[in-house]
């Protein structure tokens, strides 16, 4: 698929609580990715186990393919209602996307309306309501193309500033307004948005933050793609096909081990250079090849690359700033939004060797737990062995 | 002593000889190249799996390989077998 939806989250706690009263929970399946943003009445623990039961319940019953109405009186049957103020004890939103088409559904139950923008540009968007269990339910139905933006928010962040700043709060026209400029000045991606948004709600609360406050943002956009060939084919009479499609795909290209570098160093007639500068006690040195965007040493960087993949949590800034083979991998995996593993299995003999620890003798499980983690990180990724 | 500058010694860094200690035998190597005179008349440079990894850490120079080199084998390999290839390779 050459689109991709970008999604990033960020949170912020009513200052001196511990956990946050909003609950957000994104996953993918092959065809559909849902999002849910729960707000719990009230902060701390209690709004916090509230929001979480909320979002779990929509999430598992979506997943499951549950027709909408039925997830929504499940869950509305299941809230808790707060006998003094008469509201439940969690407001809600959902969105689902499906993955073929993305054509989208926000289901809202008392949160602020999504914020939707086209190319920067502010839309509305129009919602029905309808009553579950005579509780009012917002559906707003679209489609997200290439530039689309579609945040969601908890009144936290409308709260912002409330009576020093804004007499009312930040409010809902002045937030929109704000992504507006934050698509201007911040560059495209769920992530710069979110990130600015949720400073400048920092920002106008100044040092007491008065409630806890959400932005989702899904972005659409063209997909970064990224090919990693790693592992010499089962059957060397396959070396020069598959290096062939590594060439033939468009998008970034990324070799790791030295074997197969020399594979591809053949195919093209060339040497391979070793940057030596970037040569660790733990991490061998990468290598150039042209029309490579990156060409690692394979098992020992993997390994190393999915700890750092693990330890910076889907956050490439976190990532050591150091510059070797497994920053540099982890860099690229991250910084794709579509991964296509073509993983060779010829076994080296070598792996069998007491020098090398045993999680270091299986490229193929290397892989697998690297798919994993990225798979945790919203990542599409397709693996195919040879 | 020598005068030519083509020569270029290959150290394997792919997975095996990494894990054999490349790390801390390449500034030997360095070392003794310098001592030698060969600064700025042999290019040392990485390479990636040069095949007999059992054998590790690989050297190459020209079409020979240098095996079993590692920190305390480093001087002894560079005096018996480098060294005699250097000084035959880089003889005018
Ligand atoms: S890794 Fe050095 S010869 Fe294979």
């Amino acid at each position: 698929m050459d689109s991709f939806l970008d999604i990033y989250s960020a949170s912020l706690n009513k200052t001196g609580e511990e956990l946050c009263g909003d609950k957000v929970k994104v996953i993918k399946t092959p065809h559909k990715i849902i999002a849910v943003l729960s707000d719990g009445l009230g902060s701390g623990v209690k709004a916090n186990i509230l929001a979480t039961l909320t979002t779990e319940i929509i999430v598992t019953m979506l997943r499951a393919d549950v027709p909408l109405d039925e997830v929504m009186r499940t869950v509305i049957g299941t809230l808790p209602i707060c006998k003094v103020r008469k509201v439940a004890y969690a407001t809600f939103t959902a969105i689902e996307v499906n993955q073929h088409t993305n054509a989208f559904k926000v289901v809202n139950f008392d949160n602020p309306p999504p914020i939707y923008l086209k190319s920067g540009r502010r839309v509305s968007l129009e919602s029905a309501e309808t009553r579950v269990m005579d509780r009012l339910i917002r559906i707003s139905e679209g489609q997200l193309t290439h530039g689309d933006f579609l945040g969601i928010i908890s009144d936290g962040v409308l709260h912002a500033g409330l009576g020093t700043v804004w007499n009312f709060g930040w409010g809902w026209e002045n937030v929109a307004k704000h992504l507006e400029g934050a698509f201007r000045r911040c560059g495209h991606g769920a992530k710069p948005l979110v990130q600015e948004v949720i400073h400048k709600t920092r920002a106008l609360y100044a040092d007491a933050i008065g409630d806890d406050a959400t932005l989702i943002g899904l972005y659409a956009r063209r997909s970064q793609r990224l090919m990693i060939l790693t592992g010499p084919p089962l059957d060397s009479a396959d070396d020069m096909i598959q290096v062939k499609r590594l060439f033939d795909f468009e998008g970034r290209r990324v070799v790791c081990g030295g074997t197969t570098g020399n594979i591809v160093a053949e195919y093209l007639g060339e040497r391979i250079d070793t940057d030596l500068v970037t040569l660790r006690p733990d991490v061998p040195p990468i290598g150039k090849l042209k029309g490579i965007d990156l060409l690692t040493e394979g098992i020992i960087t993997l390994s190393k690359t999915l700890d750092h993949l693990r330890g910076c949590r889907g956050e490439d800034q976190l990532l050591p700033s150091d510059r070797n083979g497994a920053t540099l991998l982890a860099r690229e995996l991250l910084r794709a939004d579509s991964i296509f593993f073509l993983v060779g299995q010829k076994i080296n003999e070598f792996y069998q060797s007491p020098l090398l620890p045993g999680n270091l003798s299986l490229r193929k499980k290397l892989i697998e737990e690297i798919a994993q983690v990225l798979i945790e990180y919203h990542k599409d990724i397709q693996i195919e062995y040879c | 002593m020598s005068t030519k500058i083509d020569e270029t010694l290959y150290v394997c860094m792919g997975s095996a000889c990494h894990q054999s200690g490349v790390y801390q035998v390449l500034p030997v190597l360095q070392r003794l190249l310098e001592e030698h005179g060969f600064e700025g008349h042999i290019a040392l440079k990485g390479a990636f799996c040069l095949g007999p990894c059992m054998d590790g850490i690989v050297i190459k120079l020209g079409e020979r390989l240098i095996l079993q080199v590692n920190l305390h084998t480093i001087e002894r390999k560079f005096q018996e077998e480098i060294l005699p290839l250097l000084q035959q390779g880089t003889q005018p």
